[in-house]
């Protein structure tokens, strides 16, 4: 069931449209990821739901109540800000229970959730020092204790972990998803990382200019874009630009402006119409030979080679056509040198056919 | 939600915004604008010395026609341009002497120079009544000794220069100061390599980047020198009346405060008047 | 060269430090002269006249006086000037130049125009000059200070935290209490200090509206002024150069207060 819903969002800001009609649909206990490329409008999306941002137009429900014109303080929405925004002032504990001395509970009761806050986020024996005594993991920790101490409804986090380090990015990753499921408590959070959408989130909504592009789990994203810009986004994709030339059912060939004809799986084509084939550089194979049994196979010559640790990134041209493949670095994996002639191939379940909206 | 200052980018026209601003506006318009309005009223109101029918300019026409007060006049405006100048002189190269002092000697050398602003014209001025007057410890030595002729300094305009340059100069130094310590050293460095000698970086790149705290410090030191009344009072007196002391003796003895109130618009209306010419000059200056 | 130009300088900022502090240093002298004509070279040292001080009542009253009128014109002040500087500073306002600029405007009024004006309104309400127009005639004189100094401080202020705070249950009136406040503390004290000192040793601005009853120690120690010159002056005037000058020193290394940029 629907727990947050956005209904035809619209906010400007002096002249430049942040959102256009945005709809969303967030369930309880899921963990929400709002992803696109700075500007796309998520952290926008974030504020009109925390109410530190008031919409053009548009609905935001939360569980079934409309809380449009409900001020941020009344919403009961915990917030993990980007910079964590810390007391100074206060110590940990007094960090931890601000939202519960807000409400009035009684001193004890407020000891009592804060170390239990404390404990879930696993920072215990800490609760007398101040934030700037803290390292950066501990401040965040610290943040999500304070933001899931007052019990809310829903939690925001804003780029939650962009200002850790790669190896602390890794482990609070883990840390939020196991808080999540304990405390069970359902989460939107921003973030421009795609990495980090595929590995916390239950579904991801990719945003590009205040508009939702697509919206699925992480699997269903990745392998089955519906949308040119969410195929480039992920991972590293090959855009074939070019028109139908046959359909066959969903088997849709086209002619691109390379000069190749790709052989892919597409919906209600029309013959002639403008279309873009995607193929993921990991999904092509290379080759010495010409494959006998692949859909798509063509005559390429490698034009560069780049070694990236776990895998080997190639740059090939097959006719006029710029096609990268991304190979893993495993012992007994051919090595393919600059100006090498081989075959490119990959079969038509791997080559997704999508109409080419600019 | 990343740390800033402000939560939109769009000029927030909601009028709540604006709310917080009423307690302070209604109370200036209270207390500094009615008073104002007020003040004009009366320098338009007849009074003792002269006699009309309703509201006219005539107390200004009065304070024109009398060479006494034309003589005043000039001599507010004669002493606040001599102690701006003598201030900008004495005050620039001090700061920027200051400047190049290590951050522990040069902080406590500012504290040294806000001092006698917190302490206040009244204080200090006592300190000028001693050192100014005959007997005092300044000038009883010097002319004992031959190297003064006996002169007498108090109650003349001198006295109220010297007065006047001493109250200025901590504003025009600290206003220099912050305008010349907002030059990177980068700059000073890089002009250094370029083969500049001290006095060409001076004249080349140090000048002309410090030139609006110069502007804000003359205006300061203007406004200052022309709005001062202690320094004048005391070290000038009744005889050398400037426009400030002039209200001032309006009220206090002759008790006409028709005449004051003329007297302040007036002095209210050239100060202005000046500031505005003065900058509309320099901005010029600047673009051309 | 560099040598000969440094001792120059070094010589030129003397000077103008010796010009700076002479008038200060001749009156603390002076204060412990036993000599009782004025101004007389320096007989012996004593403390007679601090004496004195401390057993005139004129003094010791308008000494109150003065403390009261400061105490409350830079409470009203501070208060007005933490709503505008908020106002000013948290969200970006059409027209905000000219608002801040109009908050300065008693700066650019002579002080003695800001009293003379105040006189001419209360006398053509028909009212009374009181301790009420004194303080609110040193409220309106002080408040630009207060504001510049209010608005320093809000303006290393992370907004942020407010947010924060609401996302917490905080409405607007108690953000500001808990968080916004508390931090900004340092930068309230000294705006108040600084406020304070500039009331309690204001004359022109007092000049026109004291009476008996509200007389303050600038007024009285100009009364006494117009009259005689004794080291009894200068004892009092020691002692407020004295307080200011420890102020200053607390206000500079406690609260790390930057009057000019």
């Amino acid at each position: 069931m629907a727990y947050l819903e956005l209904k035809d969002i619209r906010k400007a800001f002096k002249g430049h449209v942040a959102l256009h009609s945005l709809s969303l649909l967030v369930r309880e206990g899921e963990l929400m990821c709002l992803l696109g490329p700075s500007g796309c409008g998520k952290t926008t999306t974030l504020r009109v739901i925390a109410g530190f941002e008031s919409a053009d137009a548009g609905e935001v429900r939360l569980g079934g109540q409309e809380i449009s014109g409900v001020p941020p303080q009344k919403r009961d929405i915990g917030v993990v800000f980007q910079s964590y925004a810390l007391f100074p002032h206060l110590t940990v504990n007094g960090n931890v229970g601000f939202g519960l001395k807000m409400r009035g509970t009684p001193a004890a009761e407020i000891e009592q959730a804060v170390r239990e806050a404390l404990k879930v986020v696993r920072l215990e024996g800490v609760g007398e020092r101040l934030p700037k005594q803290l390292s950066g993991g501990q401040q965040q920790r610290v943040a999500l204790a304070r933001a899931v101490a007052i019990r809310p409804r829903l939690l925001l986090l804003d780029e939650p972990l962009s200002n850790l380090d790669a190896k602390l990015r890794e482990e609070m990753r883990e840390e939020i998803k196991r808080i999540q499921r304990e405390v069970g408590i359902t989460m939107v959070f921003v973030t421009h990382d795609q990495i980090e959408a595929l590995a916390l989130a239950d579904r991801i909504a990719l945003m590009e200019q205040g508009r939702l592009i697509q919206i699925g789990v992480p699997a269903d994203i990745y392998e089955r874009p519906a949308h040119p810009f969410v195929a480039s986004f992920f991972g590293r994709a090959n855009l074939m630009r070019g028109s139908v030339a046959e359909v066959q059912g969903e088997r849709v060939r086209i002619e691109t402006r390379g000069g190749l004809q790709a052989i892919g799986r597409g919906r209600e084509f029309a013959v002639g119409s403008a279309a873009v084939g995607v193929v993921k550089h990991e999904r092509v194979q290379l080759s010495r030979a010409r494959p006998l049994a692949a859909a798509n196979a063509f005559a390429a010559r490698i034009v560069g080679r780049t070694f990236l640790g776990a895998t080997v990134q190639y740059a090939c041209t097959a006719n006029a056509e710029s096609i990268g493949v991304t190979q893993p670095n495993v012992p007994g994996a051919e090595c393919f040198e600059p100006g090498a002639d081989v075959f490119v191939s990959w079969s038509d379940e791997d080559c997704l056919v999508l109409a080419d909206i600019a | 939600m990343t740390a800033g200052s402000t939560s939109s980018p769009a000029v927030v026209a909601r009028w709540q915004a604006y709310l917080p601003l009423v307690p302070a506006l209604l109370f200036l318009a209270v207390f500094l604008i009615a008073p104002l309005a007020a003040t004009v009223w009366s320098s338009l109101s007849p009074n003792v010395v002269i006699k009309f029918e309703g509201h006219g300019f005539d107390n200004f026409r009065y304070l024109f026609g009398k060479a006494y007060y034309i003589e005043t006049i000039l001599r507010t405006l004669r002493i606040a341009l001599i102690v701006t100048l003598i201030a900008l002189a004495v005050g620039y190269p001090a700061a920027y002497i200051l400047r190049d002092l290590s951050e522990r000697i040069g902080a406590t050398m500012i504290i040294v120079l806000t001092f006698p602003i917190l302490t206040g014209p009244l204080v200090v001025v006592l300190g000028w009544m001693i050192l100014l007057s005959d007997g005092g410890p300044l000038i009883h030595p010097l002319t004992q000794m031959g190297w003064l002729k006996p002169l007498r300094l108090l109650g003349t305009e001198t006295a109220i220069v010297i007065g006047l340059v001493h109250f200025t100069l901590p504003f025009v130094i600290l206003t220099v100061f912050s305008s010349l310590k907002q030059i990177p050293d980068d700059l000073l460095e890089a002009a250094r390599s370029l083969g500049a000698g001290r006095l060409q970086v001076l004249a080349r790149v140090v000048w002309p980047l410090s030139l609006p705290g110069v502007l804000s410090a003359t205006l300061i030191a203007f406004s200052l020198a022309a709005s001062a009344y202690i320094s004048p009072h005391y070290l000038g007196g009744p005889t050398q009346l400037v426009l400030t002391t002039l209200v001032g003796q309006f009220i206090l003895a002759t008790f006409n405060s028709e005449l004051a109130s003329a007297a302040a618009i007036l002095l209210l209306v050239i100060m202005a008047a000046i500031i505005f010419a003065f900058t509309r000059f320099v901005t010029r200056f600047i673009r051309g | 060269m560099k040598r000969l130009a440094g001792s120059v300088n070094s010589l030129f900022l003397v000077l103008v430090y010796l010009f700076v502090l002479g008038p200060a240093l001749v009156i603390v002298a002076d204060s412990f002269n036993s000599a009782t004509s004025f101004p007389s070279p320096f007989e012996s040292a004593t403390l007679k006249w601090y004496r004195q001080m401390l057993a005139h009542d004129e003094f010791l009253a308008s000494m109150q006086i003065s403390a009261i009128v400061a105490l409350l014109s830079a409470l009203i002040a501070t208060a007005l000037a933490i709503f505008a500087a908020y106002a000013l500073i948290r969200h970006p306002l059409r027209g905000k130049n000219a608002l801040s600029t109009f908050l300065m405007g008693p700066l650019l009024v002579p002080q003695i125009v800001i009293g003379l004006a105040m006189l001419q309104l209360i006398g053509q309400l028909g009212l009374r000059i009181g301790l009420t127009g004194l303080v609110l005639v040193h409220a309106v004189y002080i408040l630009p200070f207060a504001l510049r100094l209010v608005m320093a401080s809000l303006a290393r202020f992370e907004f942020v935290l407010e947010e924060a705070a609401q996302s917490l249950g905080a409405g607007r009136l108690r953000t500001l209490w808990h968080v916004t406040l508390p931090m900004i503390r340092p930068g309230l004290a000294s705006g108040f200090i600084f406020a304070f000192i500039l009331s309690f040793v204001n004359l022109p601005v007092s000049l026109f509206l004291t009476s008996p009853q509200t007389a303050t120690l600038p007024i009285v120690m100009f009364a006494y002024m117009e009259s005689r010159i004794d080291p009894l002056i200068a004892a009092v005037a020691s002692a407020i150069l004295i307080a200011t000058a420890v102020a200053s020193l607390v206000l500079e290394r406690v609260f790390r207060l930057r009057l000019f940029g």
